[in-house]
């Protein structure tokens, strides 16, 4: 499986993201935003950071950058795409996936390791985690309240798209939820941050199940069918 | 001339230079230089040159005692930073910079530009950040105008160094009322870089260009260099404008185009338009390179039309950088920052003058010998005063102790600072092995099993009793923060904050705690590599005496870290013998509201060996943690460590009550299986499940576990209730 | 060539946690008389185009493609002076 990881300017996780699914046994290169075609790409990483200086809104003009065509191309197509805290924001603003990221409700940004529990553990993202096996990922945003209204939010639980929630509940997200999928589940969104749970040196290496099985997705894919 | 400016005539009659910060004898000085009367961009431009922040004309004979170099030393003080080897070819760059003055007027843009310019200088040198640590001061949060500050500097770091993905590990926070209106914001950063890529900044090879990169010119912070030299005063609130605005979007971009252009072998020299922006990078450039440069400033990319070429060399825009490159290949950079979606122009060259030659639309703006105008910047000795030692003894054991426990406990200056440093990304990068919370920052070298211990301290309250011994203990206190993580200390940088050199006893400060530093650096191996001066430290009052200390270590394998965790059981050791010194003490300042001016006592020699030996120790796995003991004792110490492990304690020690809140040098709170025979050590008890005990011969300290941690984490939280 | 006041606020159900904190600070400042703070954005341009039903759609377009987020905000415009080219 070859990743493309997109660099938009002032992403700043790319590095992270790049050696988390080379290290989990996946390929993986940078893409620059500027490019418009992912062909040859097996699955799509959007990392972390600011970019565009979070300027106007998180991921707001990202969302509208000449890769964004081609990563719905690949979405749509059903290879795996995961955004992780501005890759996430990103995907709910190019509307890959439901509702949208606002501040946290202190209003500033909070960095610190959180306990989530995996809600649905029957994805391809996420099998091989026990069902409400809870993992500590850190987390390290100031826009990262999550935001979907009733009609929404109902649909989101009615199909198990809620695969991560918070057990304390650090932004105000509605449903202490922390990540989301897509309904045909190859799209994952997440405030936490996996890439930077892969080694117990680190604080947490729970984070690992995530890029191994988006390394071996077909794999994956299987055991949830 | 296109721009209507004060003559010659009218800056020396009306005395104009001295608004700028020049006096009659620097003027005189510039005259002789010049052979004529300056004009107004020369004026300018001498006046920013010479003032304190980047002449240190007050403080070049302090700094000049300090040891800067030793084995390990590749590029000592001079450039941008320091640069120190930590072996198979890689090396350590790091500085530590104030910007108080701006954050005193405006907190977040204050603080965001301070982190912005201490990164640039690290990147400036070539070498990728790896790290950023913060030493704060503020007043006491009861009052409204310090929580503001508080505020908008914590939001400013984090908004700064969070966006442009460098992790902050580490930092330390003083409240104090002589910071009242006068907070100290001291950012450091390292950087890691092998050691072929060490930059210069230097202008050499005639007909090379100059290329500017980075924002657009704008008439932000004209004179903010100067305005950092000068008293704080009520006017300073309508200085505001002097305030620059960070853009840390931006300086990521030019943060990637900078280490991209490192790599291109036509790259001659790089700088950061730091403080007094295009002046002082282009004419300490030509300096180093010993050569002349002209620079064509309708050239400079500006945000609005009619900048002069005053307001042009004075600015301070941030995030910007100037660059020498070989002839003929300009285009060659401009496409690549054109990549990175970065403005930049060929802005001038290098010539064979000497002279520093500004131009605007063919007319000549400026034209200043290189040499004098950096080497020959007034130096100033005057005269301190030394203000003796109070008479004063202390006798605590009549104080109700276990009170000043609780509000020593619960006092922001010892409790959890995690409303701090949470608000700052620590972990982006994933090498982060250690972070804020309890001890130094601990960041993995990126692809191998090295690690950089590093730590940013300072303890006021010792300098301003004793000047000489609390100048080495700050150095020492800085010292046992990295060993404490197995690290063996390398280097340091320091960032002098001190109140007018104008005041004989401020001037007596700096002069005494310096040759104190001094002789720290030296009987601890840690030459000091970088540094930074920020004088005139005075609102209301004048600050305490602030040296803060940064340092950094080498641990050679990390990895002995992985299993190490400490619990119940585990017994406590205390290492060090412990001395009835309050002066300076956090028990002092509770109880008396003041410090006395004591003789205070460290022995450097034991200091170095003790910290050696408990290194070795951890490293080899006979103990677990190292916590050095330091503001407010061994009580709080126990306490802090109890609450952030959320692990009980029982200690016994056969001292006076008071003596648990007694701050001398050299001690360590010690964790590890019992039974050991550590030099200097008594074992004084155990961990455990729950409950804190401490008994000494005269009174015993008991709480729940929950209420120490309660306490503990609530004491920054519980002043940050109110909206102000 | 018309300059644009286009204004973008958050939806009334979405949590403003800027304009929360704002109310309180009036309120210790002793202004009870004043509530329900919404914080918003403002976007000033200007568009090379005189013919209103032309910048409706341009600002429209623009605004529900990159401007606001109709998911959490919403948004208004006035077209101000013309403006000297």
């Amino acid at each position: 499986m070859k990743f493309a990881v997109i660099r938009f300017p002032g992403s700043n996780c790319d590095r992270d993201m790049l050696n988390a699914i080379l290290k989990s046994g996946g390929e993986a290169d940078y893409v620059d935003y500027r490019e418009t075609s992912l062909e040859g790409y097996d699955g799509v990483l959007i990392p972390g950071g600011f970019s565009f200086g979070d300027y106007l809104r998180s991921g707001a003009m990202a969302a509208v950058a000449p890769v964004t065509k081609a990563i719905v191309e690949a979405a749509e197509a059903g290879k795996p795409v995961a955004g992780i805290c501005n890759g996430f924001q990103i995907l709910t603003e190019i509307g890959l996936l439901p509702g949208a990221l606002i501040f946290n409700d202190t209003h500033t940004f909070i960095s610190r390791d959180e306990t989530l529990k995996v809600t649905n553990s029957r994805t391809a993202f996420t099998t091989g985690y026990q069902p409400d096996e809870t993992v500590t990922f850190p987390i390290a945003h100031g826009e990262g309240h999550y935001y979907c209204d009733d009609e929404t939010y109902d649909a989101l639980k009615r199909n198990n798209q809620i695969v991560l929630k918070y057990t304390d509940n650090p932004n105000g997200s509605r449903g202490d939820i922390a990540g989301i999928i897509n309904e045909a589940g190859n799209v994952l969104g997440m405030m936490p941050h996996p890439e930077r749970a892969l080694e117990a040196l680190l604080g947490s290496d729970d984070g690992k199940k995530i890029f191994e099985n988006m390394a071996n997705w077909e794999a994956a894919h299987n055991e949830i069918q | 001339m296109k721009f209507n400016e004060p003559t010659e005539q009218r800056i020396k009659d009306d005395k104009l230079y001295t608004e700028m910060g020049l006096t009659d004898a620097e003027y005189k000085h510039v005259v002789e230089i010049l052979g004529r009367e300056p004009n107004y961009t020369e004026t300018g431009i001498f006046s920013v040159m010479w003032s304190e922040h980047c002449s240190y004309k007050h403080s070049k004979p302090f700094l000049g005692q300090f040891p800067t170099s030793g084995e390990r030393v590749l590029m000592g003080p001079g450039e941008g930073a320091g640069v120190v080897d930590i072996g198979d070819n890689q090396a350590i760059v790091f500085k530590v910079e104030s910007h108080n003055h701006p954050s005193a007027v405006e907190p977040y843009q204050g603080a965001a530009t301070g982190v912005g310019g201490i990164i640039r200088d690290i990147v400036s040198m070539g070498a990728r950040p790896i790290g950023l640590l913060n030493s704060l001061r503020f007043g006491e949060l009861s009052e409204a105008n310090n929580r503001w500050l508080l505020r908008g500097v914590v939001s400013g770091i984090g908004g700064y160094g969070n966006c442009i993905g460098i992790p902050t590990v580490s930092g330390e926070v003083e409240f104090d009322s002589s910071y009242d209106g006068n907070p100290l914001v001291n950012a450091m950063c390292v950087g890691v870089i092998d050691h072929d890529q060490i930059q210069k900044g230097t202008a050499k090879g005639v007909g090379n260009k100059v290329i500017y990169v980075g924002l657009k010119t704008g008439r932000d912070g004209i004179h903010g260099a100067t305005f950092a030299s000068e008293e704080l005063s009520e006017e300073s609130e309508s200085k505001r404008p002097s305030v620059q605005i960070g853009d840390p979007f931006t300086g990521k971009k030019l943060m990637e185009a900078t280490l991209d252009a490192i790599n291109q072998p036509e790259l001659v020299g790089i700088q950061d338009m730091g403080a007094a922006g295009l002046t002082s990078s282009s004419a300490e450039m030509a300096a180093k390179g010993e050569s002349g440069m002209a620079l064509y400033l309708d050239q400079v990319p500006v945000r609005e039309d009619g900048i002069s070429p005053y307001e042009m060399m004075l600015s301070e825009t941030q995030e910007r950088m100037l660059l020498v490159v070989k002839d003929g290949t300009e285009d060659k950079f401009l496409k690549m920052f054109d990549g990175y979606e970065l403005d930049s122009a060929v802005i001038g060259e290098v010539t064979d003058s000497d002279r520093l030659e500004l131009f605007y639309e063919g007319e000549k703006y400026a034209d200043i010998p290189v040499q004098p105008l950096s080497d020959e910047a007034p130096v100033y000795v005057l005269e301190g005063k030394n203000p003796g030692v109070d008479d004063k003894t202390y006798d605590y054991s009549k104080e109700d102790l276990n009170a000043a426990f609780d509000a020593l406990l619960s006092h922001p200056n010892h409790g959890s600072k995690r409303y701090i440093y949470e608000q700052y990304d620590n972990q982006v990068g994933s090498n982060t092995v250690q972070k804020s919370g309890f001890g130094s920052g601990i960041v993995r070298v990126e692809g191998t099993d090295k690690a950089i211990a590093m730590t940013v301290d300072g303890k006021s309250r010792y300098v301003y009793a004793d000047p000489f011994n609390g100048g080495k203990e700050v150095v020492a206190q800085a010292f046992r923060d990295i060993i404490s993580t197995g690290a063996l200390p390398l280097a340091m940088t320091d960032c002098l904050n001190y109140g007018s050199p104008e005041n004989p006893e401020s001037y007596h400060q700096l002069d005494a705690s310096t040759r104190g530093m001094a002789e720290a650096c030296r009987t601890l191996s840690t030459p000091v590599v970088s540094g930074n001066v920020s004088l005139y430290n005075e609102s209301k009052g004048t600050i305490l005496p602030t040296p803060v200390i940064g340092m950094v270590g080498l641990i050679e394998d990390v990895r002995f870290m992985e299993d190490v965790q400490i619990q119940a059981g585990d017994s406590i050791y205390l290492v060090g013998e412990t001395h009835k010194s309050f002066a300076g003490s956090q028990l002092e300042k509770l109880i008396d509201g003041d410090i006395s001016k004591q003789e205070r006592h460290i022995d450097l020699e034991i200091e170095y060996s003790r910290g050696m030996d408990l290194r070795d120790r951890l490293k080899n796995g006979g103990i677990k943690k190292i916590a050095p003991i330091g503001r407010g004792g061994i009580a709080i110490k126990l306490a802090q460590l109890a609450a952030f492990h959320h692990l009980g304690v029982d200690a016994s020690l056969d001292m006076d009550g008071e003596d648990l809140f007694a701050e001398n040098a050299s001690r360590y709170i010690v964790i590890g299986a019992g039974g050991q025979d550590i030099e200097g050590a008594v074992e004084i008890g155990v961990l455990t499940e729950d409950a804190f005990k401490v008994a000494s011969r005269d009174m015993t300290i008991e709480r729940s576990l929950d209420a120490i941690s309660n306490t503990w984490e609530g004491a920054i939280p519980k002043c940050m209730t109110s909206v102000d | 060539m018309k300059k644009i006041e286009l204004i973008v606020t958050l939806q009334p159900q979405v949590l403003d946690t800027q304009g929360e904190a704002l109310n309180r600070a009036v309120h210790e400042l002793g202004h009870e008389e004043i509530n329900d703070i919404r914080v918003g954005k403002v976007l000033y341009f200007d568009i090379d185009e005189t013919d209103e039903a032309k910048i409706d759609e341009s600002v429209r377009r623009l605004s529900e493609k990159l401007f606001a987020n109709t998911v959490i905000e919403t948004y208004s415009y006035t077209i101000l002076d013309e403006v000297a080219e």
